[in-house]
């Protein structure tokens, strides 16, 4: 097994949350939080935490709104979180090629 | 990294890749509803034609019509502000549609109303619109059914150019049938068919 490509697995997109969020909103324009939430299957706080180190890497883009006086938290992946996302499947598909080669 | 390590960021993917693609399916009920007041429309139309008042027939048409699609607009529109997933084909065939309804109310009573061409010609360069508008969406929602509907919308502007009278009607309302509602059903039946897999 090729431990160079397990290093250059992007930390930030490989935990559970954090990919299962850039997972899904690489497919959609943007998804609110009580969405991503129950998609997820994680608590507001978990998510929270994941949500701020990812803005914090540029990687997605969060909004937050009011709709009416219910405060309203929408989140969009970013062109650099894209980027990121798509390298992290590349690499975990050069691992699954090092894999059955070997 | 084991491989079940790696089948588990795997699964973790494509779950979430199918969960918003349920999620973002198109119900098609924007079509059927729009189709259905169109048709309803139209036999509005034959009975004030039949009662004789014959110059409110195409003021009322237009009136109607923009009516529902400013409605359907603001509907869609605030759907969309509160949904809890945005997709970029739905947002981009709300755009397409808003871009033919501007056209169309332009068409349909602005032009006429200067004088440009008759009222009568309103139906035909209408449905010459709106077949642009099924036919985007088709694109947009990669149904190709609903594509090939715009012919009838097409096909039915060439015919109406031909007709006059009630005729005309007749053939509006077939192509609001042809060309709104059934791809409304078509989307609508791909909606539940999405749905179904998560239910299952």
């Amino acid at each position: 097994m090729s431990h160079e490509h397990i290093l250059e697995l992007d930390p930030l997109v490989h935990a559970p949350v954090r990919l299962a969020v850039l997972s899904v909103l690489a497919g959609v324009k943007d998804a609110d939080f009580v969405f991503l939430r129950g998609a997820i299957g994680t608590t507001d706080g978990n998510l929270s935490t994941h949500l701020a180190r990812l803005e914090g890497a540029g990687y997605v883009r969060v909004r937050k709104t009011f709709v009416g006086k219910k405060p309203h938290t929408t989140c969009a992946i970013t062109r650099r979180g894209r980027k990121a996302f798509v390298a992290y499947l590349e690499q975990l598909e050069r691992i699954v090629q090092g894999q059955r080669g070997e | 990294m084991e491989p079940n390590q790696v089948q588990e960021q795997l699964s973790i993917i494509r779950a979430m890749v199918e969960r918003s693609r349920r999620e973002t399916a198109e119900s098609g009920h924007f079509f059927i509803w729009i189709g259905l007041i169109g048709v309803v429309t139209v036999f509005a139309i034959g009975g004030l034609e039949a009662a004789g008042l014959y110059r409110l027939t195409v003021p009322a048409l237009a009136v109607v019509l923009v009516a529902c699609g400013v409605a359907g607009y603001l509907t869609v529109a605030r759907r969309q502000k509160r949904a809890r997933v945005r997709s970029y084909p739905s947002a981009i065939c709300y755009s397409v549609w808003f871009a033919c309804g501007v056209p169309m109310v332009i068409v349909m009573f602005l032009l006429p109303a200067l004088g440009a061409y008759p009222w009568s010609l309103v139906p035909v360069l209408t449905a010459l619109i709106m077949g642009i508008g099924v036919f985007s969406s088709g694109v947009i929602f990669e149904v190709r059914a609903i594509s090939w509907s715009s012919l009838a919308w097409w096909g039915g502007s060439v015919a109406m150019a031909l007709m006059s009278g009630w005729s005309r009607g007749i053939v509006m309302a077939v192509v609001l049938l042809l060309g709104m509602v059934l791809p409304g059903v078509i989307l609508n039946r791909q909606y539940r068919e999405r749905r179904g897999t998560d239910e299952s």
